[in-house]
């Protein structure tokens, strides 16, 4: 891996953190949904990450991240559990990050009386998301900033490649 | 640095050495073929090391080129180290051309000689 | 009798580059993980590696892989990741400015070699 690779690492790490500022975006946006494709409420979701094994072919890993991202966020996979897979350091330096999958969250979903609403339940509930705007802003905040390092990373590594070319003007 | 200084002064041996002979140029061409300075401890032919300068100029290049080719690849070189590479060959490069200005040089002072 | 047209400080240099170029990876390496649950910071010892590097050199022989270490000593957050955005800024500026000065000290090297060369001009 060359300078150009560690700007790919850089650069999958903005593509998660953006795949996560999305999700999060979603959440906000559906705070108050009550009906969805596949019945229900909306269910908040998370994403989480994994570590790329420490292979030297970069571009297989940050397809699947691609490919699960897409997969993942318009319709709603459902997910069983929310499990964390303990993240896996390859042999030496992990070669970037990737989104290994969204998770929906299995908590139960809010229930407000309101009977004259057309999701209301026959017992005059309606469901709601559990979603808490504070808990999506601080993750919203983490998403940017983390962001915002690894873009100042991919600057720092411009920088040196840049420089690495001053060697041979004469 | 160094050889390139015992360069110049096997040049300038063989160029005095050849206007102490009559005959010039078949004197330059023995100092390039028999060795130049016969003052020397260790008379390196002049011949030898232009050849020398040339096949490292080659090889150099050779690196140089590998490098960058692995950099365009993406086969994991550095930009530094191709850099790098360039520079050397760049620099063994005008090492040998400067030698063998300086060589001409000497040639055409002797073949200019007045008699 | 060879032509050298590369001195030792230059060749010095140049794994001293190698060395501030692998810091740069391992930092973006740990700064992309920042949010990678059970993720250990990684580093290396640059002093011990350089030193290597030196030996390396002055021996003549190839470059070497650099030891990657984990990180020890830095406070983890619950998810298990202990990677700090601070320490890793810090590093990512270390190494960047360590490879500046390679390559500042590398043309300096270089331009000797040059005006050895072009010394009758």
């Amino acid at each position: 891996m060359n300078l150009f690779g560690v700007m790919e690492t850089s650069g999958s790490a903005m593509e998660a953190e953006r795949m996560r500022a999305e999700v999060v975006a979603a959440n906000m946006a559906n705070a108050e949904t009550t009906r969805t494709a596949t019945g229900g409420p909306y269910r908040r979701q998370m994403v989480v990450f994994a570590a790329d094994r420490g292979d030297p072919n970069f571009l297989n890993s940050m397809q699947e991240a691609g490919n699960a991202a897409a997969a993942a966020l318009p319709p709603l996979p459902p997910l069983p559990g929310t499990q964390m897979p303990g993240a896996q350091m390859g042999d030496a330096v992990a070669p970037g990050v990737h989104i290994a999958q969204v998770v929906q969250d299995p908590s139960a979903p809010l229930k407000r009386y309101d009977p004259g609403h057309p999701d209301a339940g026959p017992d005059g509930y309606v469901e709601y998301p559990n979603i808490n705007p504070l808990t999506e802003m601080v993750d919203l905040m983490g998403a940017t900033r983390a962001y915002g390092l690894n873009g100042s990373a991919v600057q720092a590594e411009k920088s040196m490649i840049t420089s690495a070319l001053d060697i041979a003007k004469a | 640095m160094q050889t390139a200084m015992s360069a110049m002064t096997a040049m300038t041996a063989a160029a005095s050495s050849a206007t102490s002979v009559n005959g010039a140029a078949g004197a330059f061409s023995g100092a390039l073929n028999s060795g130049a300075a016969s003052s020397g401890p260790a008379p390196t032919p002049f011949a030898s090391l232009l050849t020398d300068a040339v096949g490292q100029v080659n090889s150099l290049e050779g690196q140089a080129r590998s490098a960058v080719d692995g950099l365009m690849q993406g086969t994991g070189v550095d930009v530094h180290q191709a850099m790098i590479a360039t520079q050397k060959a760049d620099m063994a490069f005008e090492l040998a051309l400067a030698v063998r200005n300086k060589a001409v040089q000497a040639y055409q002072q002797v073949m200019g000689l007045q008699f | 009798m060879g032509m050298e047209i590369e001195t030792r400080l230059s060749d010095q240099i140049a794994r001293y580059m190698d060395l501030a170029a692998s810091e740069a990876k391992l930092t973006a390496a740990n700064m992309a993980n920042i949010d990678t649950p059970g993720y250990s910071a990684v580093g290396m010892n640059f002093g011990v590696e350089m030193q290597r590097a030196i030996q390396d050199v002055n021996r003549g022989a190839a470059p070497e892989p650099v030891q990657v270490e984990t990180v020890g000593g830095l406070v983890a957050r619950p998810d298990g990741n202990d990677v700090s955005m601070d320490r890793e800024s810090l590093n990512l500026a270390d190494a960047q400015l360590k490879f500046r000065t390679g390559v500042a000290m590398l043309r300096i090297e270089y331009q000797k070699v040059m005006d050895a060369i072009h010394a009758d001009k």
